[in-house]
């Protein structure tokens, strides 16, 4: 039976629990970090500070690139606190669009120069590599493709495979290379690709599965990728590319503070949580086997640290300016 | 006697006030975010443009048209024979067979695609002893193979639609056919010939929703308009670009519907509501085996997915996993879901109160407008609701929480509600209201004690059925998730292209199940009481 005295228990009740709702500590974090890597991460954070965490992951097949635009979109009114990039160049391109607030978080003392910003916007940990996956069932180890330039090789014509070079990691690589070679070759480099029929793909997990299954021989994808196929049991190998010649590429995750964020100190402590040198650890020692940028970090024998490879190196802040003239081209050749 | 109720019938408060206030919340939710979508149309935005885009664009809207038009031809081919033969043959078990339709019919497409590729895909599980043999004639990955998936999921509609028709048929026409020919070519010759209109309407529905689907294609890297435009606004949040891109779907859907509605109008079939079912035809000889394979085959594709899912998903302990690390998002979908469907249930009474009293014409043209929605692209969806709603002040706190979930189900499958108690109070007989008015009761009385426990079966199965569609919904919800919440079919969506296909399985289990109890009591108020036909 429905009586005042009820209407007000249940409005009561009502009030209590929203204001709950409202006292309880959250941040809102953005990352492109796959989730099965991240979710444990952030659910560890919780647990030890007791602030609740509102994730906003992406898909594979939009990868970073869909929660680039999406702050950009939010930017008059910020429901975002913390961008937990996977790569470095779309956190460029917001620094750059002013939506980075500065943070010099003390957990990021001991990591080099190289991997933070100048002015505290953001900052790098846990690389990853730009690597070759090859399907050994398909391909003999003393044949397999060690360029990215192999791409090209008429002998791979309709035999490789990348993932679709606007989004993630694969769109990074593809502005490296426009910097790197400068636009016109660059245009060359990706024009021939498309005559050699190289199969572009949703992202970089798909690359891998084509390839362990046998779809393709071979393809671009990243380190965490090729290493899970690996731990898989999968009949697939991973090369380091350019190792006589330009370098692999290595690039790190990157977290920053949103200028404007509703909750700043919770965004705060979730970026020391994350700088940690012990969450650098537990990335490398992952599934994901991301590389530490710290040289005091340990690293497990299947992962190789930067300094042992032949790096791909460019100062990162000529990565947005190379986004910005690689995205239009690449969109008009690669968009189906 | 079934007189549909005079306007005068529903001169009370509920006609006055709340109806009106239900049908501007339902043009809220549902329209609401369509003119949202509509008013980006005309944004001045940089982006593509020239012959180049338009020959892509055209060249997505034909490998749509190709998919949706397959889908459509295969399921007819399958479902039409089939609903007509359950409905004329005297076939054991047809009534528990039609549940079944009717329930497999809210499983959302994808799980049939997810199903396909775990038994047929690169790593399927029954294509690994022919892996080598097919290879590399063998690319699991194309149009045709998404619409036939799209096929496997819709053509219960098509054996429903049939089934429905042929029960209204006048039987003498059967009766005479008999006297001269067997019951096969009587079923082919007569009794298919009468239903036609509704083995079209059927065929309509699967190209509508096969048009506008784009879980499926996307699954089997089919690059058709939706999925595109998807991708596309995903990646650079253009509201412009992406609204003018999926305006010719809305229309292509808004157009098909009127013809369907035009249709429908002048078909015979729906004017034979209350009439005695023809009886069943005299089964004997090749029949009975062409019945009992008929129904095995049915029986056989409806439960196919959940047996390869189930065996993908193996071992048991892996359902446990699953159930663990998806809690948050089984409970954020049956939360939404559940709210979505009563909010539909609220609404839907109010609105088909002021739908039904019309003369039975203008009636099929707002029900008409009134399904629009449904037929909407799910990314047409999301977007508009981001313009409605992503604002300043209350409307930026409802788009910031998990209501937006809620707003994004009601906006797309509200139409059903509003549709099934439009359906149920149309059934209504006149002689009640004039009882009730002798008997001296009162508007609101006579809602309370006349029309809701006659129409209570109609509107139960329309919040079954938004229930269940909540519970797959995706496109919209993809594009509105606030942070921290997520749904079951986002999280397999994210999931799949990490390749985990046990878990992605398991999940697709649990989707099943959680709209199998309110499937299975939608289809029993559908096909389970006689009182219920797509006629009125």
């Amino acid at each position: 039976m429905v009586t005042k005295k009820n209407v007000m228990f249940v409005a009561l009740v009502g009030m209590a629990a929203l204001s709950a709702r409202a006292a309880e500590r959250q941040v809102v974090v953005y990352t492109a970090l796959d989730r099965m890597f991240s979710e444990p991460i952030l659910a560890d954070f919780t647990a030890r500070t007791g602030i609740a965490v509102k994730p906003a992951y992406d898909t594979e097949a939009t990868k970073t690139v869909g929660l680039y635009n999406r702050l950009v979109a939010e930017r008059s009114r910020p429901v975002c606190d913390v961008f937990w990039n996977n790569e470095i160049a779309r956190t460029l391109a917001l620094d750059r669009e002013g939506l980075l607030a500065p943070y010099d978080s003390p957990s990021a003392s001991d990591i080099p120069a190289a991997f933070r910003s100048p002015v505290h916007t953001w900052t790098g940990f846990a690389a990853r590599a730009r690597v070759i996956i090859y399907n050994t069932q398909l391909v003999k180890d003393e044949e397999a493709p060690d360029s990215v330039f192999d791409l090209l090789d008429p002998r791979w014509k309709g035999k490789a495979a990348i993932a679709l070079p606007l989004f993630g990691s694969t769109s990074t690589h593809a502005a490296a290379l426009f910097a790197y070679l400068k636009p016109e070759p660059a245009k060359a480099f990706f024009s021939g690709l498309v005559a050699n029929q190289v199969k572009v793909l949703a992202g970089n997990a798909t690359v891998r599965d084509d390839v362990a299954a046998g779809i393709v021989p071979w393809g671009l994808t990243d380190t965490d990728d090729a290493y899970g196929a690996i731990v898989a049991g999968k009949p697939v190998k991973m090369v380091y590319p350019d190792q006589e010649g330009i370098g692999t590429l290595v690039f790190p995750n990157t977290v920053a503070l949103i200028a404007g964020a509703p909750h700043p100190d919770e965004g705060r402590a979730l970026i020391d949580y994350l700088l940690s040198p012990e969450e650098e650890r537990r990335l490398a020692e992952g599934a994901g086997a991301q590389i530490p940028v710290r040289a005091t970090v340990p690293v497990p024998g299947h992962v190789r640290r930067a300094s042992d490879l032949r790096c791909f190196t460019l100062p990162w802040e000529e990565l947005p300016a190379a986004l910005e003239v690689s995205q239009p081209f690449l969109q008009s050749t690669f968009m189906r | 006697m079934r007189t549909p109720l005079g306007v005068q019938a529903l001169a009370c408060p509920l006609r006055r006030l709340v109806a009106p206030a239900c049908w501007a919340a339902f043009a809220l939710v549902c329209y609401g975010p369509l003119v949202g979508f509509l008013g980006e149309l005309g944004q001045e935005t940089a982006g593509p443009s020239g012959a180049d885009l338009w020959a892509r664009r055209l060249g997505l809207l034909w490998t749509s048209f190709y998919v949706a038009g397959v889908a459509t031809l295969a399921a007819v081919i399958l479902g039409a024979p089939v609903g007509a033969l359950l409905s004329r043959l005297r076939v054991p078990g047809r009534r528990a067979l039609l549940a079944l339709c009717a329930a497999v019919l809210v499983v959302p497409p994808y799980v049939f695609g997810i199903a396909w590729l775990a038994a047929f895909g690169a790593r399927g599980a029954w294509i690994a002893g022919a892996e080598t043999a097919l290879q590399p004639a063998w690319d699991p990955y194309q149009a045709w193979t998404a619409a036939l998936v799209l096929a496997w999921a819709y053509f219960p509609l098509v054996v429903l639609c049939t089934w429905a028709s042929l029960r209204a048929i006048p039987p003498e026409r059967e009766a005479e056919a008999l006297l001269h020919t067997g019951p096969i070519r009587t079923l082919w010759f007569v009794s298919l010939r009468e239903a036609r209109d509704g083995v079209l309407l059927g065929a309509g529905l699967v190209f509508l929703l096969a048009w506008t689907d784009f879980t499926v294609p996307d699954l089997f890297r089919t690059r058709v308009y939706a999925a595109e435009v998807f991708t596309e606004f995903s990646a650079f949040y253009g509201l412009g670009p992406a609204s003018r891109s999926l305006a010719p779907l809305v229309l292509g859907a808004a157009l098909v519907l009127c013809a369907f509605v035009v249709r429908e109008d002048r078909a015979a079939f729906r004017q034979a509501g209350g009439r005695a079912s023809a009886p069943p035809l005299p089964l004997w000889g090749a029949a009975r085996w062409l019945a009992a394979g008929a129904w095995l085959v049915v029986l056989g594709l409806l439960l196919l997915p959940v047996v390869i899912l189930f065996q993908r998903a193996l071992p048991l302990e892996d359902f446990g996993l699953a159930w663990k690390a998806a809690g948050p998002e089984l409970r954020q979908t049956l939360t939404t879901s559940f709210y979505a469907a009563a909010l539909a249930g609220l609404l839907g009474y109010g609105c088909a109160v002021l739908i039904v009293p019309h003369p039975w014409r203008r009636r099929r043209w707002l029900e008409g407008l009134t399904l629009l929605p449904l037929f909407v692209p799910a990314p047409a969806v999301g977007i508009g609701l981001i313009r409605l709603w992503n604002r300043h002040g209350g409307m930026g706190e409802v788009y910031q929480s998990e209501a937006i979930l809620v707003l994004a189900a009601c906006a797309r499958f509200l139409p059903l509600a509003v549709l099934a108690w439009a359906r149920g109070l149309a059934r209504v007989p006149r002689a009640l209201y004039d009882a009730g008015r002798l008997d001296g009761l009162s508007g609101w009385a006579w809602q309370r004690h006349v029309a809701l426990p006659a129409a209570w079966r109609h509107g139960l199965a329309g919040m079954a059925l938004v229930f269940a569609w909540s519970v797959g919904e995706l496109g919209a919800s993809l594009l509105v998730a606030p942070p921290g919440a997520s749904t079951l079919s986002i999280r397999i969506f994210t999931l799949l292209h990490y390749g985990a296909d046990r878990m992605v399985a398991a999940l697709c289990v649990l989707v099943v199940a959680s709209i199998a109890l309110p499937g299975f009591l939608a289809a029993l108020a559908l096909v389970g009481r006689r009182r219920f036909s797509l006629s009125r």
